[in-house]
């Protein structure tokens, strides 16, 4: 069978088993199956087993759960009203008001965890309830949250630079450097996005009631000092040396824990509730992520990705209708496997294309990055969407739906990073050019 | 008939880079008639998953760092001893003692090794010049495995687990200072970045292993068997000159980016042979009989 | 009904054990993070935490399930007449019983081979892998029996557990 046909039986495949009630997982590792037994003589059952085994019992994960965990810790505290609260008389100019903390509160995290299911988890589970509560457009909240928590990727520490840099042979320290200018200038563009929004569409912000002194915006600060210590002690940790970007994420628990007891919401049931609440949460994400890791080692073996690859590859393109071939092709891909899988299993054909196009891998890298943000919010397979399902009770195509502003900004963003390279070489030279 | 081969590293990399070597030479050789798809990078199966996908038949064939067992038989290990095989021909000397006893163990699995490629020799990584082994005295050094993590506490640093992927940063915010690896590894995580001198002391040279389910492979006509232990016999020569090559450039490579790269000081290589004295009697003790078969025959070449 | 409380406490011990194995990743990375300060290694934290956290998955899988935190997109299936909804959520409940089914006979092999070769982790302790890997395997045959619990459920013309999922934090 040749690969077109078989990609899109396998794609209708999915789509058909998702959309008759089965659980993401399950289904993911049905489409596995198959492409196995239409590919490949090798023992497909064996191989789930061992590839499931292999992608969840990693220390590159264990981030996740307690990441997770903290989320569910600070749940049950007043750290969300308070972050609101104190937060809430420094924005009554801004349009959109609390709407941007969704989005700052995504980009601080992101600064700690290197995951964008693990930042979607944890500001939704404090940003979802404090904001719909305040009578914030519900479409808006869940949108807003899922384009943001995928800057998790681009905003060092990410993982998935960790793993563009490993196969490129790229400094992932300057990865991480480049990743920043363009984070914040995505944050920057999400929020000018929220700004418009709110100013068009007036009757879908709250109202706001109250006037506040200058006095009295200072006083309100206080309620802000438990959220930036938490933050800072974490962020602190990475750079201080105590921790490694994996290990903060333990750190993050010490301290919700700690803010916990000192707002006197620590109690035997409240730590037992956070703990199952995680339990049943990181079960979900990791079940899903090794149904996503067996189908993405099952198009190892069918050899899909490499050879839609290699049909970029033999069409000859110029720079840019390349860089828009692969954009295309990311997109595409990304709606049907994790993004991350899609960078290990083509970069070994288009890192060459890369270099003969004569485009700097660095930036490459953070294009990547960009793309495979994208990928967390298209259905029918995106984490973000599963984990915000998970989260508000929303189907996924409602949450693609609220996302898709935001999607279409990543774009314009892919846009702006190939008309202004500088955007992400210009911080990695400076930072680095100490000889 | 199409193979599909599991390695662990990507494809820059001299020793994926040699697997595609052998590969295309595997099907000139065979006229075509075993083609072997490479899924380089951990495509398929993360590394420790290599051994055990291959033994039950998942892939024909595949990669492996060898240390990587040493917790299953320290027969796997020998080339993680510091100053036991320092250098080229001594490591080659040292495979070939391990040879036979490596070939015994993997039949037990139904495995047959194919060949096997030295990385470049494993230097120290530091941030000031050393006078003696005494400067290490209280430094947190990089541990990977049950070996460096040894190393590290006869040299009197602290051992500190920090992965591959995260040495640039630990680095970065002091939370390592020292490693030991080899040129190569510092020039793939850029070692400049973040680290001022590189000792090349050729400590030791783990090896990359190719191998084969024995099953698999008596399942191939004969013809094709020859042409693949040919290519694999080739292939290991290549690589072996490969690697010398790669171990002379990335030398050069991390002193044009600013490293320095000074002779080790008597008093240093004193202090580290006696490391790895320590270690060579240490893991005697846990290889058994086996091992001193391997250590004689080794010492008598 | 006996068998009713033995499988409901089998589904909620196991996943009582996969919350501690949770907070035991937390331990041991704290554990790793402060003996780092005192120069003491905790042998194989990393590996083992892998390990945890694969074994805290598999065992919280049954109650996370029939609790309703796994994901499925219901949107198609919920504008269906009522009859062929209820036969789709028998066909959707058959299939995750025969697929958990057959996973858990390779998760069992994939143990069973670690145990015949003894199998060891890399790092600092060897940690012989049909431990962890054996509790995988019983995760997926407490999955395999929520599966089939639930089917019988629903064929009896009840509502299936995973319908009352209300933790979300919209309503
Ligand atoms: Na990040
Ligand atoms: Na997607």
């Amino acid at each position: 069978m040749d690969i077109a046909t078989a990609s899109i039986i396998l794609a209708i495949g999915l789509l058909v088993l998702l959309a008759a009630g089965l659980w993401v997982a399950i289904a993911l590792l049905i489409v596995g199956l198959a492409a196995m037994s239409m590919f490949s003589s090798a023992p497909a059952g064996a191989i789930m087993a061992t590839t499931v085994w292999g992608s969840i019992s990693t220390w590159t994960l264990t981030a996740l759960p307690l990441f997770v965990w903290m989320g569910e810790i600070l749940f049950r505290t007043r750290l969300s009203e308070d972050m609101f609260g104190g937060l809430a008389p420094w924005l009554t100019r801004l349009p959109g008001r609390l709407m941007h903390v969704n989005i700052l509160g995504c980009a601080v995290f992101a600064a700690v965890s290197g995951s964008s299911a693990a930042t979607a988890m944890t500001i939704g589970k404090m940003s979802v309830p404090e904001l719909s509560q305040r009578g914030y457009d519900e479409k808006q909240i869940i949108g807003s949250l899922a384009g943001s928590a995928t800057l998790g990727l681009l905003i060092p520490p990410s993982i998935i630079l960790i793993v563009y840099g490993v196969a490129a042979e790229e400094s992932i320290i300057r990865l991480f450097i480049a990743g920043i200018i363009p984070g914040i200038l995505l944050a920057g563009m999400f929020m000018s996005y929220v700004a418009v929004w709110s100013l068009m569409n007036p009757a879908k912000v709250p109202v706001m009631t109250e006037q506040y002194t200058l006095w009295q915006r200072i006083a309100a600060s206080r309620r802000l000092l438990p959220v930036i210590l938490l933050i800072g002690f974490v962020i602190g940790s990475i750079y201080a040396g105590l921790a490694t970007a994996t290990e903060a994420a333990c750190l993050g628990v010490v301290g919700a824990l700690a803010l916990s007891a000192l707002s006197r919401t620590l109690t035997w049931s409240t730590f037992v509730d956070s703990l199952i609440g995680a339990t049943k949460t990181s079960c979900m994400i990791c079940f899903i992520l090794a149904g996503a890791a067996f189908l993405s080692t099952a198009m190892g073996f069918t050899g899909i990705p490499r050879g839609l690859a290699e049909w970029i590859r033999d069409m000859q393109l110029s720079p840019y209708a390349l860089l828009a071939a692969l954009t295309v092709f990311f997109i595409v891909l990304g709606c049907f496997l994790d993004g991350i899988s899609v960078v290990v299993l083509t970069v070994a054909v288009i890192l060459p294309m890369i270099e003969a196009a004569g485009i700097d891998k660095l930036w490459f890298g953070i294009y990547v990055v960009l793309v495979v943000e994208m990928s967390q919010i298209t259905p029918p397979v995106g984490f973000n969407l599963f984990v915000i399902q998970g989260l508000t009770g929303r189907n996924i195509l409602y949450v693609a739906k609220a996302a898709l502003p935001f999607f279409l900004l990543m774009c314009a963003a892919v846009v702006l990073l190939i008309v202004f390279p500088e955007v992400v070489t210009w911080l990695p030279e400076v930072a680095t050019s100490r000889n | 008939e199409t193979w599909d081969m599991p390695t662990p590293y990507p494809d820059g990399n001299f020793q994926t880079k040699n697997v595609y070597w052998f590969v295309d030479r595997v099907k000139e050789l065979s006229g075509g008639e075993l083609e072997i798809n490479v899924h380089s990078a951990a495509s398929l199966f993360k590394m420790p998953e290599i051994k055990r996908a291959v033994r039950s038949q998942q892939a024909p064939i595949g990669e492996v760092l060898m240390s990587v067992h040493g917790n299953e038989n320290a027969l796997w290990e020998v080339d993680g001893i510091p100053f036991l095989a320092a250098g080229y021909d001594n490591a080659w000397n040292l495979w070939q003692a391990q040879k036979p006893l490596i070939t015994e163990l993997m039949a037990e699995e139904g495995l047959m090794p194919l060949y096997t490629v030295a990385w470049p020799g494993q230097g120290l990584y530091v941030q000031e010049e050393l006078s003696d082994l005494g400067a290490m005295e209280g430094m947190k050094f990089r541990a990977y495995n049950a070996a460096t993590s040894r190393m590290a506490e006869l040299m009197g640093a602290i051992p500190t687990t920090v992965q591959y992927a995260e040495v640039p940063q630990a680095f970065s915010t002091g939370l390592v200072s020292a490693m030991l690896t080899s040129g190569a590894t510092g020039v793939d995580v850029k070692a400049w970045d973040f680290l001022n001198v590189y000792y090349d002391t050729k400590a030791m040279h783990p090896k990359n292993m190719v191998f084969v389910n024995k099953r698999a492979f008596d399942a191939l006509d004969e013809k094709v068997q020859k042409a693949l232990l040919q290519a694999a016999e080739e292939a290991e020569k290549r690589g072996w000159d490969e690697s010398r090559k790669v171990a002379a450039d990335t030398v050069k490579t991390l002193a044009d980016n600013g490293m320095k790269v000074p002779e080790a000081s008597d008093a240093l290589v004193e202090g580290l042979k006696g490391v790895g004295e320590t270690m060579t009697g240490e893991w005697l003790e846990r290889a058994g009989d086996g091992g001193k078969t391997l250590i004689d025959a080794y010492r008598g070449m | 009904m006996l068998i009713r409380r033995v499988l409901d406490g089998l589904y909620l011990a196991s996943a009582a054990l996969a919350a501690m194995l949770l907070a035991g990743i937390g331990v041991l990375i704290l554990a790793q993070i402060v003996g780092r300060f005192f120069g003491i290694v905790v042998p194989s934290a990393n590996e083992i935490s892998g390990f945890f956290l694969a074994t805290s998955t598999f065992l919280a899988l049954a109650y996370s399930f029939r609790g309703g935190t796994h994901i499925r997109v219901t949107l198609v299936v919920s504008h269906l007449p009522k009859h062929l909804h209820n036969a789709s959520v028998v066909l959707a409940l058959s299939v995750a019983t025969i697929l958990s089914g057959y996973f858990t006979y390779y998760a069992y092999g994939l143990a069973a081979e670690s145990w015949r070769y003894g199998d060891l982790s890399d790092g600092l302790v060897g940690v012989p892998l049909w431990i962890p890997q054996s509790s995988m395997a019983f995760g997926l045959v407490m999955m395999t029996i929520a599966c089939f619990d639930e089917l019988v459920r629903v064929l009896r013309g009840r509502e299936p557990s995973f319908k009352e999922n209300t933790e979300s934090v919209l309503d």
